[in-house]
């Protein structure tokens, strides 16, 4: 309890406290506002606090300074304190009053009544009412009627004198005059128009045409004539039309024709124009002096009639069919073959020296070019030498050593004068009647040019040249063929001649029997050919030069590129120098380390085929073999003395043994124990059923699922499985030799105890 | 224009005309000017809310004569 007072205590204490805190710190407060300048200044305020205020124009300079915008003051804003159309007050729209909608449209109404009203009035104050008319008394009237009648009766019988005397026209004229106010003639029509179309009015018929009704308050129209009669027909057309149409929807409407025979346009939902658009009235006008022109419609009626205006309708029945003739008519035989352009092939005319007209002076087609058979001038003068050149030609042509004559096909025969003719070959034809060949050979006008030469210079000699003819046929010839080997014999100089063969078999170091000999010449040369000097003999040769040629020959040797071979003169030195080459060469057969070594001749003895052999491979050498390294048996290099310490020791410093620290290696990877390495037991396991017999796999296995499953077979199968169980027994009993129901021992039995060797059988029933 | 009053209640109280289309960074500017203290110092609250700079007196629906409570950061 004391301390519950205590609290109390304490709490009103420190209210008390509180307040009288507030108070001090308040009068703190105020005693104690600093200025911006930091010095202390005492406010002489009341204890109300009261806030700091500037003027307007201070804050705007201070906004100015500080570069806002000045004071927005809208002072009778903010006296009234409420803003129109801020946030806070809105102005709702006034909501539409119904009742005033009413009596706007009342109000419309109305005028619109008295408007109508207005205009009828209008109107009716132009139309002349009964009551209106000038009424005059009874006695005016009856005097007016006695002096109509009058009249009349004056007229009747002015029309009766001019009957009787023939003058009608005349009297009916002087009448007309007075009358024609009231006559009313064709005249008085003009200008009316009636509402049919001038098909429906034939021609020769009359018909009435009366005023049209009208509304008495309808517009000021005019008066519309028709007929009654063709009303009625009008009528009675269109509801056949109607009728002929059908009532629905047709999706897939017919073509309609119109009356000229063209297809009508087909128009979107055409069944509402009358209702959309109204009905379409059909008018003519009367003309002036009350006639119509109906011309047009004879017009149209004709063009009608004319079949090529109007619009051909196709029929769709075919002609007739009728049987076919099994001649030919007329018509048939009317019909011409159609003469066919043969198209001319026509070369394009080739432009050629020949075409150009040969120059004034010289003489034409007389000029020799040099052709071959062409009977010369001056050969005339030696007949034999022309016949000795034909032949000498036509051996040259045998041997081959010109290629014989192609004589090119646009050369003219006499034979040649066929039907197709070119332009070109009936020029030739026309420019020489000799036969001229003219061969582009260029062999043959080199030799021509050749035998020209040697003709002009035998013609110097004297006319016994003609016998040498054929001694210089033989030279000639000789020479020809002597042309070709001319090459050779200019290797005998000084220069270097390179060939394309001779590099190549220098660069597989053949040895071509020409530098073989040309080596074996020259003194500074070394023959690029290793032969094994132990297997040189020397059947034929001098030892003396054997030496010599041996130390060149023995040693591997470069060829200087830059070296100048010398080609020596073939005497007779050199020539036996060289067979000895040759035969060296015969004789060194093993050249192993050559990259394409010559086949060695197996012709030297038993040695020679024998390395024959060898080198082809068809010996076998074991010996060889022996270089083969034998894998098989490893004891040798394999360690004898090794002790396995930990086979999952894994190595810290190694960063690649990941593998080894992952617990999956080391489950999925086991190792034997390796005391028991050699331990191979035979295992058997037995199962056993209830009766102690062992069990079959098959037997076994169903036995664990029963366990498993926790349920064994049925009653039926466990039957089954027992009738199976005691045959089995059964058959383990059965005897081989006897019938399973021991029928032999009982017999034997029977025989024994009846000491008889036979059984007496008596059936059941006896 | 309007007048907002802003009170520390330690003893600073001031009375600041502005526009009310002026933002509350504006009006901490024109309140430090007649306190004296710096304007990023200065934080106007209304009981928990803190106004921001960049909102205008307007849209926090700041009307005339509201009180604003003055703190420092």
């Amino acid at each position: 309890k004391e301390s519950k007072h205590k609290h109390k205590r304490r709490h009103r204490y420190s209210d008390s406290d509180e307040r009288s805190r507030n108070r001090e710190n308040s009068e703190e407060r105020q005693s104690e506002s600093r200025n911006r300048n930091g010095a202390k200044i005492k406010t002489e305020q009341p204890d109300a606090e009261k806030s700091e205020s500037l003027s307007i124009d201070e804050t705007n300079k201070i906004r100015a300074k500080l570069g806002l915008k000045p004071l927005d003051i809208g002072n009778s804003q903010s006296e009234d304190g409420v803003k129109l159309n801020s946030d806070e007050n809105f102005v709702h729209a006034p909501a539409e009053d119904l009742a005033e909608k009413k009596k706007q449209e009342k109000l419309r109404e109305k005028i619109m009544e008295s408007k109508k009203k207005r205009e009828i009035a209008k109107k009716m104050s132009k139309v002349r009412t009964l009551g209106e008319v000038e009424e005059d008394s009874a006695a005016d009237w009856v005097v007016k009627s006695r002096m109509a009648q009058q009249q009349r009766e004056q007229d009747e019988k002015m029309m009766k004198l001019g009957d009787e005397f023939g003058v009608s026209d005349l009297i009916k004229t002087e009448l007309g005059s007075k009358s024609t106010a009231h006559d009313y003639t064709e005249r008085d029509l003009a200008g009316l128009s009636v509402e049919h179309s001038l098909e429906s009015f034939r021609e020769g018929r009359n018909e009435i045409l009366v005023i049209k009704d009208k509304e008495i308050l309808g517009s000021d129209e005019e008066d519309v004539l028709h007929s009654l009669n063709v009303d009625d027909v009008e009528k009675s057309k269109k509801n056949m039309e109607i009728k002929r149409r059908g009532v629905g929807y047709k999706a897939y409407e017919e073509e309609e024709i119109d009356d000229m025979g063209f297809f009508k346009a087909k128009v979107v939902l055409g069944k509402y124009d009358e209702e959309i658009e109204g009905e379409q009235i059909t008018k003519f006008k009367i003309g002036a002096s009350g006639k119509v022109d109906a011309s047009w419609v004879q017009q149209k009626e004709e063009m009608k009639q004319v079949s090529c205006i109007r619009a051909k309708g196709e029929s769709l029945s075919l002609p007739p069919l009728k049987l076919a003739n099994e001649y030919l008519t007329e018509e048939d035989m009317r019909f011409k073959k159609r003469k066919r352009k043969v198209k001319k092939s026509r070369k394009r005319e080739v432009f050629k020296a020949d075409d150009l007209l040969p120059l004034p002076g010289s003489s034409e087609g007389l000029s020799n070019h040099g052709s071959r058979f062409v009977l010369c001038e001056k050969e005339q003068y030696l007949p034999s030498y022309s016949a000795l050149r034909m032949l000498w030609f036509w051996f040259l042509t045998f041997a081959q050593i010109i290629p014989p004559l192609h004589i090119p096909r646009n050369s003219t025969k006499p034979e040649d004068k066929s039907g197709t003719n070119d332009g070109e070959s009936s020029q030739m034809n026309n420019k020489d009647e000799r036969n001229v060949i003219e061969d582009d050979d260029d062999a043959i006008n080199d030799l021509q040019r050749a035998l020209d030469k040697s003709r002009r210079a035998k013609q110097k000699k004297a006319d016994a040249a003609a016998d040498e003819g054929a001694q210089k046929v033989a030279q000639h010839l000789h020479n020809l063929t002597r042309v070709k080997l001319e090459k050779p014999d200019e290797q005998f100089t000084n220069t270097l001649f390179l060939n394309a063969t001779d590099e190549f078999c220098r660069h597989f170091n053949l040895m071509s029997p020409l530098i073989l000999f040309n080596n074996c010449t020259t003194t500074g040369a070394q023959v690029p050919v290793k032969q094994e000097v132990k297997q040189v003999e020397d059947m034929d040769l001098d030892e003396d030069n054997s030496d010599e040629d041996d130390t060149q020959m023995s040693k591997w040797s470069s060829v200087n590129p830059g070296q100048e071979v010398k080609h020596t003169v073939p005497t007779q030195e050199n020539i036996v120098k060289f067979k000895k080459s040759l035969k060296k060469l015969t004789k060194f057969s093993v050249l192993e380390h050559a990259p394409i070594e010559a086949e060695p001749l197996a012709a030297n003895g038993l040695m020679g085929a024998l390395k024959l052999a060898e080198r082809k491979g068809y010996l076998q050498d074991e010996q060889k073999k022996g270089n083969q390294i034998i894998t098989t048996n490893l004891d040798n290099i394999q360690a004898k003395y090794y002790s396995i310490e930990d086979k999952n020791a894994v190595d810290y410093l190694d960063k690649y043994a990941h593998e080894k620290y992952s617990k999956e290696r080391n489950a999925s990877i086991t190792v034997d124990f390796t005391e028991k390495k050699d331990y191979k037991p035979q295992i058997s396991i037995e199962y056993v059923d209830e009766k102690g017999r062992n069990l079959s796999a098959k037997e076994a296995f169903r036995k664990l699922s029963h366990r498993f499953h926790g349920k064994g077979s049925g009653k039926m199968k466990q039957e089954k499985r027992m009738k199976k169980l005691t045959e089995q027994e059964t058959m383990l009993h059965m005897s081989s030799t006897d019938t399973p129901l021991n029928t032999v021992a009982m017999m034997k039995e029977k025989q024994r105890s009846q000491s008889s060797p036979y059984i007496v059988l008596s059936g059941a029933g006896k | 224009m309007i007048e907002i009053t802003c009170n520390d209640r330690l003893g600073k109280k001031v009375r600041v005309k502005c526009n009310s289309d002026d933002t509350i960074g504006d009006l901490k500017k024109l309140v430090a000017a007649q306190t004296g203290t710096k304007a990023d110092k200065i934080v106007l609250k209304k009981w928990y809310t803190i106004f921001k700079d960049h909102i205008s007196l307007g849209d926090y629906e700041i009307h005339d004569g509201m009180n604003l409570e003055l703190y420092y950061q």
